[in-house]
């Protein structure tokens, strides 16, 4: 998983906060494993292949719990959050500075959507050849839930879990105080622009720097719109989210940046605490 | 009522053979302990599918012991409940 | 700034809390979260008897009918009842005894055929913890010769985050035997016997594929315990059993499949060991259908006072019963499973064949009464 990744928590002794801090980044690891879409080994990538062949593939509880609620996030915001869309990173390599064509995008859309699929827990099938399962937008920040679950349930109260930018709560202080978690300038990684405190819950960010490419003085960032296969373009650059979860933080956050300048009154109806900056880093306004 | 004829040597087979199986049973659950390994609650997603279970077909469990309960010269499972009859 | 949780919100809050790495995973012990309503419809059938097995009377043996109902359901949080019902109806003759003629035993069958229904009613209540769980179960039994009620309490306490469970319980029946009564046979009007059945064992999760389940069954049999159809059937009025039962359950991810091992030691004062070996395959075919082939070999010894053949006027016990008699067994059987969202459709059949030569070690003589049979089963439940 990019990103750093530390686990901050208070312990009787050094060496029971070494001990659980190892629960916890194996519990990480464990679920990097399973759910990498660069490792031929991983679930996933299993989970990939199985679930484009006829008779469709069998899935596990875990696994199924987090299509479960990818269904829900899906749902949930007018199919904008959809892990099926990870197969245009097919045609969009921000490497190679490159815009595809609409050639190349028709091509690879039929293969894109939630809906395509058939999911009947605990079997799911492709409905469509060629579709791809992507839980970027949620392995990373469940990992976290889970680690700082892991550490709550070896008797740690304080603490926090922090996968590449993304945090999960042990638990406040042990005073009480609140964490106060620094949110970054879209364009400059050194400087926060603002502070958040936290007791309990997760907070994510999603913002349009994490992969981009200036192509003839334009900016395409990593957010592709799984409807037009073309990455989301507004004056908002970052979205930070509080929730009971990191990961219902981190579906939040990502929903907010594509939904662009309606970012704020869709999180305001979601019920969710948020910052939005622009690309100056300071506060967003829908224009 | 049936006056009850039974030998010294049956009985004293019987306690040999009741010796072994405890004995071997003692055995086997010291072998488990040394087998398992710590397996979190969220890995447990095939355990709990309903091929896995101890009993998958309630109803088909219940007909075949009926059965042989009442076709052979022994029975038992782990279960308390159940009764008795006249097929046997 | 607390805001108001929206639908949407609790949505996604629910489908995240269903995860299992969140917080404190849902260890405890609950009720199913579905009742359910089967039916099952199968058919037994004894084969016919060679003639050359039979000295007198009928060559048919047993067929039965059997009509099962079961229903299953939660009750608030922390409860579920289960109750089942079975219809039973036989038709045919059973061996009265076993006549030397000549070299070789002959059975003696029961001319009429003999009709007869049963049913039987069984009721479980349970009571789901955060450690484990407890059950009640109670019953009645119904024949026109034969009435039996039992009651049993049984329980199950997990440890080690539900990794190791201890089970356990304990069982009474009582019966009582009012044998149907024909012309110039006597056979005995009213005989009870009463059985006591306790169990103990531990299941335990081995790795996130495999579990394993072993127990120890004991049971005490007391009062009239012999056959009142049979001719000369006299055999002690106490029986001590002691079953040990292991079964070992895998789950291959290679093959979709579930692996079933059953193993049963049995031993009694009656001087009969017998052994039962079951092994299930599982397979998943698709998303829908299961296979579920199986093989069951058994092998038992035969008891102190058995004897190969009737000897009319001999003081003491004695039974010439098939049951008693020292034989082996092998079943072979193939289900099929259709699942649906809400409903199950189970096909079935077996097929069981007995015979001196599968028994473990030497059999000098054969009864002759041995069973071949043929059992085909339709089971559909409804979830809901």
């Amino acid at each position: 998983m990019g990103g750093p990744c530390s686990v901050r928590l208070y312990a009787a002794s050094a060496a029971v906060a070494a001990e659980v801090a190892q629960l916890a980044e194996a519990q990480v690891r464990r679920l990097e494993h399973k759910y990498s879409r660069y490792r031929a080994d991983s679930v996933l990538s299993a989970l990939n292949r199985q679930a484009g062949q006829a008779q469709g593939a069998l899935v596990d509880e875990e696994t199924a719990a987090l299509l479960d609620y990818a269904a829900a996030a899906w749902e949930h915001s007018d199919g904008l959050f959809d892990i099926t869309s990870g197969v245009l990173r097919r045609v969009w390599n921000f490497d190679a500075n490159r815009v595809p064509t609409a050639c190349e995008l028709a091509a690879v859309l039929p293969r894109v959507g939630w809906s395509r699929l058939r999911w009947e827990r605990p079997h799911l099938r492709f409905g469509v050849p060629g579709m791809e399962l992507d839980f970027g937008g949620v392995a990373k920040e469940y990992a976290a839930d889970c680690a700082a679950g892991v550490c709550r349930r070896a008797g740690i109260t304080s603490g926090l879990v922090e996968l590449g930018g993304d945090i999960a709560l042990i638990g406040p202080h042990p005073d009480g105080s609140p964490w106060l978690i620094g949110i970054r300038h879209p364009r400059q990684p050194e400087t926060a622009v603002a502070s958040i405190p936290l007791w309990q819950g997760g907070l994510a960010t999603s913002g349009d720097y994490e992969r981009f490419m200036l192509v003839e003085g334009r900016r395409y960032c990593h957010l592709l719109l799984p409807h037009s296969g073309y990455p989301v373009v507004s004056a908002l650059a970052g979205v930070s989210v509080v929730a009971d979860s990191c990961l219902v933080a981190g579906t939040a956050a990502t929903v907010g940046m594509l939904k662009g300048p309606q970012a704020q009154a869709w999180l305001d109806a979601l019920g969710v605490t948020a910052l939005l900056v622009d690309a100056e880093g300071q506060p967003f306004r829908a224009a | 009522m049936r006056t009850r004829l039974q030998s010294v040597k049956n009985t004293r087979r019987w306690r040999s053979s009741g010796l072994v199986i405890l004995a071997t049973l003692l055995l086997s659950a010291c072998g488990d302990w040394a087998l398992i390994e710590q397996v979190p609650p969220w890995e447990r997603g095939q355990l709990a599918r309903p091929e896995m279970a101890w009993d998958p077909d309630p109803m088909q469990a219940a007909l075949r012991q009926h059965i042989y309960f009442s076709k052979e010269a022994t029975a038992g499972a782990a279960s308390a409940g159940g009764g008795g009859c006249g097929c046997n | 700034m607390k805001k108001t949780c929206s639908p949407s919100l609790q949505a996604l809050t629910a489908a995240a809390m269903a995860l299992p790495g969140f917080s404190a995973p849902a260890l405890a012990d609950a009720p199913p979260d579905r009742a359910e309503l089967g039916y099952r419809y199968s058919q037994y059938q004894e084969d016919r008897m060679p003639q050359s097995q039979v000295a007198t009377g009928s060559q048919e043996r047993y067929d039965i009918e059997v009509h099962q109902f079961r229903w299953l359901t939660p009750l608030g949080e922390a409860y579920s009842l289960a109750a089942t019902l079975d219809y039973e109806t036989m038709s045919g003759a059973s061996p009265m005894g076993v006549s030397q003629t000549g070299t070789t035993p002959a059975l003696v069958m029961s001319g009429a055929s003999i009709a007869d229904k049963r049913l039987d009613l069984n009721l479980k209540a349970s009571r789901y913890f955060a450690e484990g769980n407890a059950s009640v179960t109670g019953g009645v039994s119904q024949e026109d010769d034969y009435d039996a009620v039992n009651l049993g309490l049984e329980g199950e306490l997990h440890f080690n985050q539900k990794q190791t469970t201890v089970l356990g319980g304990v069982g009474f029946s009582s019966d009582s035997l009012s044998p149907t009564q024909a012309p110039g046979v006597t056979r005995p009007t009213e005989e009870d016997k009463t059985t006591l059945t306790g169990f103990a064992g531990v299941a335990q999760v081995l790795d996130r594929v495999s579990v394993i389940q072993t127990t120890v069954t004991l049971m005490l049999h007391e009062g009239y315990l012999s056959d009142p159809y049979r001719s000369y059937d006299v055999r002690p009025d106490s029986r001590t059993a002691l079953a040990w039962n292991t079964r070992y359950r895998r789950w291959l991810d290679a093959a979709e499949a579930a692996l079933h091992l059953d193993y049963r030691l049995y031993g009694d004062d009656w001087g009969i060991i017998s052994h039962t070996l079951g092994v299930e395959w599982h397979q998943n075919i698709d998303a829908h259908l299961r296979l579920v082939p199986s093989l069951r070999y058994y092998s038992q010894g035969q008891a102190d006072f058995y004897r190969g053949a009737d000897v009319p006027g001999l003081a003491g016990e004695q039974s010439s019963d098939y049951r008693l008699s020292p034989y082996g067994a092998l079943t072979f059987g193939l289900a099929a499973v259709a699942t649906g969202h809400n409903w199950r459709l189970r096909l079935s059949g077996e097929r069981y064949v007995s015979d001196a030569d599968l028994a473990l070690g030497g059999v000098g003589q054969e009864n002759p009464g041995l069973i071949n049979f043929t059992l085909v089963s339709l089971g559909m439940e409804y979830l809901y």
